[in-house]
């Protein structure tokens, strides 16, 4: 069944049936209606703009290819994408951990240029950091329920574990965070009083 | 007023991760993800990207080829096993 979405466009399932049709134009609307998040997940997840439109490019190539075996209602797009995103940026962390330190890039991705405030990019370091220290896991549920706002269902199929365990990762992950970011909160909140 | 303190703690970590903004994709990269979508043959052939045959029928060419030079002709027969069988005179009963 054909459904339309406010913006006059087809929906997800809609879209992927044009697709296996060889449609460019319904291609087209459902690339330029999920980049910024497919790409916002992969850049959050490996620090590295360059890297994420790699994988935001593979991830769009597959939905293609996927598109023939797409089976409407049984699943949303959004968690299967969010699934191949997360499994492409792990096997990249998984490359990275192979190369050698000499063949690591010297710095992160600054994200945004000088622009940004001094204060805002501290803290955005700041952040960017004490993410990265937590275990694979853990970040990962962090990224996918704040950032690209999954419910823990949804969450917990695309990482393929059970909504407790997504909860329970959930719960350490943020309060390994207020540990690591102690010092920003408690700026965070003496400004608010 | 703990479980305040603790709520407002909460607030606090999800406004300092709202600091981590992603940035914005390239401009050119939805352009250059649907270019790089595979194109399908033309309209006259049904059966996907024309590459496929071709390049099967290309690659069997080159077998023949290679098999057809490589081996060697075959040797030229002995003209008495090359001649035909006189089947009448097989055939003739001795006497």
């Amino acid at each position: 069944m054909r459904v339309v979405m406010s913006d006059g466009t087809d929906d997800d399932d809609s879209l992927l049936a044009r697709i296996a049709e060889g449609e460019e134009p319904a291609y087209a609307t459902l690339v330029q209606r999920h980049l910024n998040r497919v790409h916002a997940l992969a850049y959050r997840m490996l620090g590295d703009r360059g890297e994420a439109e790699d994988v935001a490019q593979e991830a769009f190539l597959r939905t293609w290819r996927h598109a023939g075996r797409w089976t409407p209602g049984k699943a949303r797009y959004t968690t299967w994408m969010h699934r191949v995103v997360v499994n492409l940026c792990i096997d990249r962390r998984r490359r990275r951990r192979e190369q050698t330190v000499d063949e690591l890039p010297d710095h992160p991705d600054p994200g945004p240029g000088p622009d940004a405030g001094l204060l805002v990019d501290a803290r955005r370091r700041r952040v960017m950091a004490a993410l990265a220290e937590l275990p694979e896991r853990q970040r990962e549920a962090v990224l996918l329920s704040h950032y690209q706002e999954l419910g823990n269902i949804e969450a917990a199929e695309v990482l393929g574990i059970s909504v407790e365990a997504v909860e329970s990762l959930l719960s350490r992950g943020r309060r390994a965070l207020k540990a690591l970011l102690k010092d920003e909160i408690a700026a965070l909140l003496e400004d608010d009083q | 007023m703990r479980q305040e303190q603790d709520e407002r703690v909460e607030l606090a970590l999800d406004r300092l991760l709202d600091a981590y903004d992603a940035p914005e994709p390239d401009p050119g990269l939805a352009t250059r993800i649907i270019a790089s979508m595979p194109r399908p043959g033309p309209a006259w052939w049904p059966f996907g990207a024309l590459w496929q045959p071709l390049s099967g029928l290309a690659a069997a060419a080159l077998i023949g080829i290679v098999v057809g030079v490589a081996l060697p002709s075959p040797s030229v027969a002995d003209p008495d096993d090359a001649a035909p069988w006189n089947v009448a005179e097989l055939s003739e009963p001795s006497l």
